[in-house]
């Protein structure tokens, strides 16, 4: 099925504890108050994705400003979930686009995460042209399997098949 | 006569007088004073003395200053109107009325006074005043349009509306051409219309309307107007011909609907409780053909959908349309599915096949994420809404397990999706259980702090739930900060806020604040009422006779509003708790931070403009002064700076009333007024009469209940024994009474005594749990000797017709008609036949 009435929104602190039902239902680790009052500062992007109005996804990435490996900033998704009924429909997709393009206006050169081994995501992941860096034993302190892969996708402003590419800044 | 003033002398009162209107109260008494040393006899500065002296608050001074004006000018018009004014102020509209009256014999020239009369002859609806103010001004001034306009309306509203006619005529013979086109000239021709339909003028209107077509701007309205008269004058051939061409331009009106219905003798089958089987099989046959016949020109008009599922009893066709029409709701997610079924609920096969379909729709989804016997994928949220229709579905028919477990179902679905726990709190709330509506309220809003609905509800709900100190954190969120809680409410007219407020401190016993809420919302009507006086002038630029008719036949029953009618029966209750020293059932949630009444001289507010006219830093005290005084800028919130503090925040004046009988009387008669047919209202009428031995009263209102309710009525036989009973026992009841009551008795019981009716009642109805209440009530008062039996019948809650709430109010009488053990016995029985409800959960002290 094709993506019908989803449209991306932001997040604000009047919905912003939709965001904490959406992650609690989807994601195995629970994130403290901080974590989400930091997500509404600058230095992270967060967009929800909304089915019929109801919010059903969302992606949370934190802003990492250029460091010595690196001369541009990247992007670090720390949550992507889509609910369960509502998977397979490109919205997962959808979230992933939108990076892309945030990216590109912004020149960042590269999206990373980290996923959980043994994580369908992985597989999912990859569909979407990133790719796995590393593997880093006992990432996860409260679940198992506590191992998990990093994984990335660089981010070519100019080569890119795509046809959304917002070119303003 | 007084002596002629001199030019400087003019000059001075002239001055006074724009002190007077630009609101400097105190520079203008000064100024006044001064120039009354001079002049003590004269009566224009004595009159604007006594205003000035009433604005500055000092209003006992005012009417003294007032009275010994005219003690001295008995002949003074202006003496007259000053007091007339005067009695305007402090809302006497009858004493002012009277002044301006006299006003005018001694200045017959004025056409102020009579203006000013006539206002208030209109709000009082003295409308043969009215007709001989607006006559006389009309001889002072007849080129004045808002004088004809005046005589006119009266006339209508006086039922002379041949009269009424021929003053419009008048009137449009003497208007300039120019005046008589574009929208003035649309609407004294749609008037006129009106006026001609309404004396029962129909080929006169209706050649009107064609013959004026082309200068009619409200078109849709004219045309339904020609429709309408064909039907008054039974050509239903032609107004059908009419409706259909309307429907052409919006096919969604219910209304047009109906009008085609009429003029094919169909009863409107859309009103609640309609019998859908007393409709002939002539008239489903013309529906059926109608209705395929408009669905297959306007395939997506979903009330061309809806309609059949009201009148088609063909099991198989009602399956199939219902069908249709809730894949459409259900594909698009829209909400509102349920409330546009509900009405279907009074048939049981329908109700049946509602529950097959979803069912069925629900699984062939959850399988295949189709519609059943279709193939097109549907999106995931229609389980999701075939989830929440289920759970309406099974509140209605009251089986609570099933219904939250489709919600909850839905929850775990799309945990997001607020609307399911609005649905869940009103679950909750149909089974009493008032905490938890609260709470999935407060969920929902926590959800999306920006949605104002959400904010409302959980407020309501906190107040319900006997939060008084909750709700006001909650509504502080979306209200102007710096305005206290009560000034809030009070400006902005937020009725539910008020009966909820009270309502929560009547449960509560604080009736201080109870009727101090109350009173609050008794108040925005009388504002309403007061909206009036400014509208005549305003129609009179538009001519917009039609709606002003309107807006005064709707002024006329203002006090019909529910909100106003819920608010007084509360008032009533609040009194009669009061004076019955009612046992007390609940607290507050949380405690209310203690505020002690402060000790503020009411005079202190205006100090404010002392000397500051001239600073412009006065100026927000010159509104605050406006606010307090015109009641039509009560809309306008004033600043922070001009909130005057709350000198009774505990409602104590309203407890100090000699006798609580005397506003629940008043109370009780405007209810009888305006809402005649209202059970409680009349239930109530019988408590407030007994207790003041106004049997005759209490008869009216138990033949009232015989009426509404039929002989085997709880209420009836409740009020009407307790009426025989008291009368009969009271050595002052006048015999003329006694004979009435026990014609009627006899009536009733067939000349059996009151107690063996009374068991004959209860047996009759042994299924029936208000009426085995009343019987048990009644038993005990006839004959005490039998409290046990009385007892068991009260205790007895099975069976039909139980409702939390009533019973909740009959737990609270029980302490006083019975004892506190059979009340708390009572309680348990409650506590056990409606589990999920708060109110009767056991204490904790
Ligand atoms: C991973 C997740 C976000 C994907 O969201 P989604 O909206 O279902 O994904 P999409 O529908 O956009 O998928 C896009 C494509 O991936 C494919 N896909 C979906 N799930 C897949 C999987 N597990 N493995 C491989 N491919 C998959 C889809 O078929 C689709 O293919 P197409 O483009 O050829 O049609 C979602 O499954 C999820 O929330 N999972 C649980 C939480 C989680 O693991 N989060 C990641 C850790 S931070």
């Amino acid at each position: 099925m094709a993506v019908k009435n989803v449209e991306l929104g932001d997040l604000t602190n009047k919905n912003i504890n939709q965001l904490k039902l959406l992650n609690s239902t989807i994601l195995p680790i629970s994130y403290d108050e901080k974590f989400y009052l930091n997500l509404l500062t600058n230095g992270f992007m967060t967009k929800l994705a909304f089915f019929n109005d109801v919010v059903v996804g969302a992606v949370s990435c934190r802003i990492d400003p250029p460091s010595d490996g690196c001369e541009t900033s990247s992007l670090y998704i720390m949550t992507l979930g889509v609910l369960a009924p509502y998977r397979n429909l490109g919205i997962g997709k959808k979230l992933i686009e939108h990076l892309d393009t945030y990216c590109k206006s912004n020149k960042f050169s590269k999206i990373f995460l980290h996923v959980q081994v043994g994580s369908e995501a992985i597989e999912w992941y990859k569909k979407q042209n990133f790719q796995t860096e590393s593997l880093i034993t006992n990432y996860y302190r409260h679940i198992e399997p506590a191992d998990c892969y990093s994984m990335s996708k660089t981010i070519t402003p100019t080569t890119t098949t795509e046809t959304n590419t917002t070119t303003s800044k | 006569m007084a002596p002629t003033l001199s030019s400087k002398d003019q000059n001075a009162l002239k001055n006074i007088a724009k002190l007077f209107d630009d609101k400097k109260y105190k520079k203008g008494l000064k100024t006044c004073e001064t120039f009354l040393k001079t002049h003590p006899e004269n009566v224009d500065a004595l009159c604007f003395k006594a205003l000035l002296v009433y604005h500055l608050e000092k209003r006992d001074e005012a009417f003294d200053l007032a009275k010994n004006i005219i003690k001295s000018n008995m002949s003074s018009s202006v003496a007259w109107h000053t007091y007339g004014f005067l009695y305007r102020s402090d809302k006497n509209y009858a004493e002012a009325s009277k002044c301006f009256k006299n006003a005018h014999k001694f200045n017959k020239e004025s056409t102020q006074i009579l203006r000013d009369l006539s206002n208030i002859q209109l709000y009082q609806r003295d409308l043969q005043g009215l007709k001989e103010t607006y006559t006389a001004l009309l001889q002072l001034g007849a080129t004045q349009k808002a004088y004809w306009v005046g005589l006119i309306i009266t006339n209508h509203l006086m039922g002379n509306k041949k009269t009424a006619l021929h003053v419009l005529d008048e009137f449009l013979n003497v208007m300039e051409e120019k005046e008589k086109t574009g929208l003035k000239g649309s609407e004294l021709t749609l008037y006129r219309c009106m006026l001609l339909t309404e004396l029962g003028e129909y080929d006169k209107a209706i050649e009107m309307l064609v013959k004026e077509e082309k200068n009619i701007l409200d078109k849709l309205w004219a045309k339904q107007k020609h429709g309408e008269i064909l039907i008054l004058k039974n050509n239903k051939q032609d107004a059908e011909k009419i409706f259909r061409e309307l429907l052409k331009l919006n096919s969604d009106n219910l209304t047009i609907h109906k009008k085609i219905w009429e003029c094919r003798g169909i009863p409107d089958f859309t009103k609640d409780n309609f019998d859908h089987s007393t409709l002939t099989e002539e008239q489903i046959k013309f529906l059926t053909s109608f209705y395929k016949d408009l669905n297959n020109t306007y395939p997506k008009s979903l009330l061309i959908q809806k309609v059949p599922l009201m009148f088609t009893q063909d099991r198989e066709q009602f399956t199939q349309f219902l069908s249709k029409y809730i894949n459409h709701f259900l594909a698009k997610g829209i909400p509102s599915l349920f409330n546009n079924l509900k009405g279907l609920y009074n048939n049981a096969t329908k109700v049946e096949i509602i529950e097959n379909t979803f069912k069925a729709t629900l699984e062939s989804l959850e399988k295949k994420s189709t519609f059943p016997n279709q193939e097109e994928q549907q999106s995931p949220s229609s389980v999701l809404w075939t989830l929440y229709y289920l759970a309406q579905h099974f509140d209605k028919l009251n089986n609570y397990e099933q219904s939250l477990s489709y919600i909850d179902q839905g929850i775990k679905h799309t945990p997001t999706c607020l609307d399911l726990y609005i649905i869940k709190a009103k679950l909750f709330k149909h089974q009493g259980n008032i905490s938890g509506a609260f709470q999935e309220y407060n969920r929902a809003r926590q959800l999306d702090l920006a949605d104002r609905y959400l904010n409302t509800k959980t407020v309501k709900y906190a107040l319900r739930n006997d939060d008084p100190v909750t709700a006001e954190e909650i509504y502080s969120l979306i209200k102007d900060e710096s305005q206290p809680l009560w000034y809030n409410i009070g400006e902005f007219q937020v009725m539910w806020y008020e009966k909820e407020l009270g309502s929560a401190y009547l449960r509560a016993g604080n009736y201080g604040k109870a009727l101090k809420a109350f009173y609050l919302v008794d108040k925005h009507f009388t504002e309403f009422m007061e909206d009036q006086f400014d509208f005549h002038n305003h129609i009179t630029k538009k001519m917009t006779l039609r709606s002003y008719i309107e807006f005064l036949r709707w002024e006329d029953g203002v006090f019909q509003n529910k909100p106003f009618t819920d608010s007084a029966k509360l008032l009533v209750q609040s009194y009669l708790h009061l004076k019955n020293n009612s046992h007390v059932l609940n607290k507050l949630k949380r405690e209310e931070p203690i505020v002690a009444t402060p000790v503020v001289s009411t005079t202190a507010s205006s100090a404010d403009d002392d000397d500051e006219d001239d600073k412009p830093a006065a100026n927000t005290n010159k509104k605050a002064a406006a606010n307090k005084n015109k009641s039509e800028t009560a809309a306008t919130p004033a600043p922070s700076a001009a909130i005057p503090p709350d000198t009774d925040p505990n409602g104590e004046k309203y407890l100090k009333e000699e006798n609580y009988l005397v506003p629940a009387t008043k109370f009780i008669e405007q209810l009888l007024k305006f809402t005649p047919t209202d059970v409680q209202v009349h239930a109530l009428a019988c408590q407030v009469f007994l207790q003041e031995k106004k049997y005759l009263l209490v008869l009216k209102s138990v033949l009232k209940l015989k009426e509404l309710g039929g002989v085997e009525g709880p209420l009836y036989h409740q009020y009407l024994i307790t009426l025989l009973h008291t009368a009969q026992a009271d050595k002052e009841c006048s015999e003329l009474i006694l004979k009435a009551l026990e014609k009627e008795k006899n009536a009733l019981t067939g000349g059996a005594s009151l107690a063996e009716y009374n068991q004959q009642f209860a047996n009759k109805h042994k299924d029936s749990v208000p009426h085995k209440y009343v019987a048990g009530l009644m038993m005990n008062l006839i004959s005490p000797a039998d409290k046990s039996k009385a007892t068991e019948l009260i205790l007895d809650l099975q069976g039909s017709g139980a409702h939390w709430e009533q019973s909740f109010n009959n737990y609270q009488s029980l302490h006083s008609a019975f004892d506190s053990t059979v009340a708390e016995q009572y309680r348990q029985q409650c506590e056990k036949r409606f589990p999920r409800a708060n109110c009767f959960a056991p204490k904790q002290e």
